[in-house]
């Protein structure tokens, strides 16, 4: 049983640029002119796809996701200099903060809302440590 | 880079919506469980959803929640192996207070799926695919 995260997209070749920039890679074979096929974490999917081509799956209308936040797509990296890293470079490509860092015990987290308003976690979670608790 | 993705989504009622999913025959992590919060297992990989009461979500966005799934934001789609587990999720769904919006069909000759919302309107389908016969460009 695989899962797959669709997130509709304005404009697939900005998106595609913009992710592209934060160091994923896509799937050419699930990847064309209406969607994207984004590599996560190893063989997890998420799948891009342009607004109108999403519809066709949803049947509703699509939230302003700058306005209203369905979902939060998170990203666990290895260490906190890598959610610095990773959220930096989605900043410099054209992200917009959400949230202010989150640091915790065993957590360190940092938010950033995409080009179509999305907000991404990027975090780390220090399991040792918490398993200690 | 990215070791794992997870998803978070928000509920209205986070028993309500442990009972949901268990009766679709899901599981839970009770190791990241709360009062606010259950995390569902999806799929093979590890995949994780953690459900969170609306409050806590909102704490994390600092963003209103799509009122009432009158819209969506994401979709996600479950792959199973044969055409019978996506009519018996349909099935399932029902039983367990989840609506379907798209009974399960072929789509495009080479998948079969049904789509659904959960209790707080979270869209899914439920997809059988058959790869050897997508399309080739």
């Amino acid at each position: 049983m695989n899962v797959y995260v669709n997130l509709p997209v304005k404009d697939l070749e900005k998106s595609k640029e913009f992710f592209s920039k934060l160091g994923f890679e896509f799937k050419q074979k699930f990847t064309d002119e209406k969607c994207g096929c984004m590599i996560v974490g190893g063989d997890n999917y998420v799948m891009l796809l342009v607004e109108e081509f999403f519809k066709t799956f949803t049947k509703k209308e699509i939230s302003d996701a700058t306005k209203a936040t369905e979902v939060i797509v998170a990203l666990e990296v290895e260490n906190r200099e890598k959610v610095d890293e990773l959220f930096n470079k989605a900043i410099e490509a054209g992200a917009t903060k959400n949230t202010e860092p989150m640091i915790e015990k065993f957590m360190y987290q940092q938010n950033f809302q995409d080009l179509d308003g999305h907000v991404w976690e990027v975090f780390y979670m220090d399991e040792s440590a918490m398993n200690q608790s | 880079m990215t070791k794992e993705l997870w998803i978070n989504l928000p509920v209205k009622d986070v028993g309500k919506a442990k009972t949901f999913w268990s009766k679709l025959g899901f599981s839970f992590d009770e190791k990241h469980g709360g009062v606010d919060m259950a995390c569902l297992i999806v799929g093979e990989k590890n995949f994780n959803v953690l459900l969170f009461a609306e409050n806590t979500f909102k704490g994390f966005t600092k963003n209103e929640i799509p009122v009432g799934g009158q819209t969506t934001e994401v979709l996600f789609s479950i792959e199973v192996k044969s055409r019978e587990e996506v009519d018996e999720t349909a099935k399932k769904v029902r039983e367990a207070g989840g609506t379907i919006f798209s009974e399960p069909e072929e789509i495009q000759g080479w998948m079969y799926g049904c789509g659904f919302a959960d209790l707080d309107g979270h869209r899914w389908n439920v997809m059988q695919m058959d790869f050897s016969k997508m399309p080739q460009e």
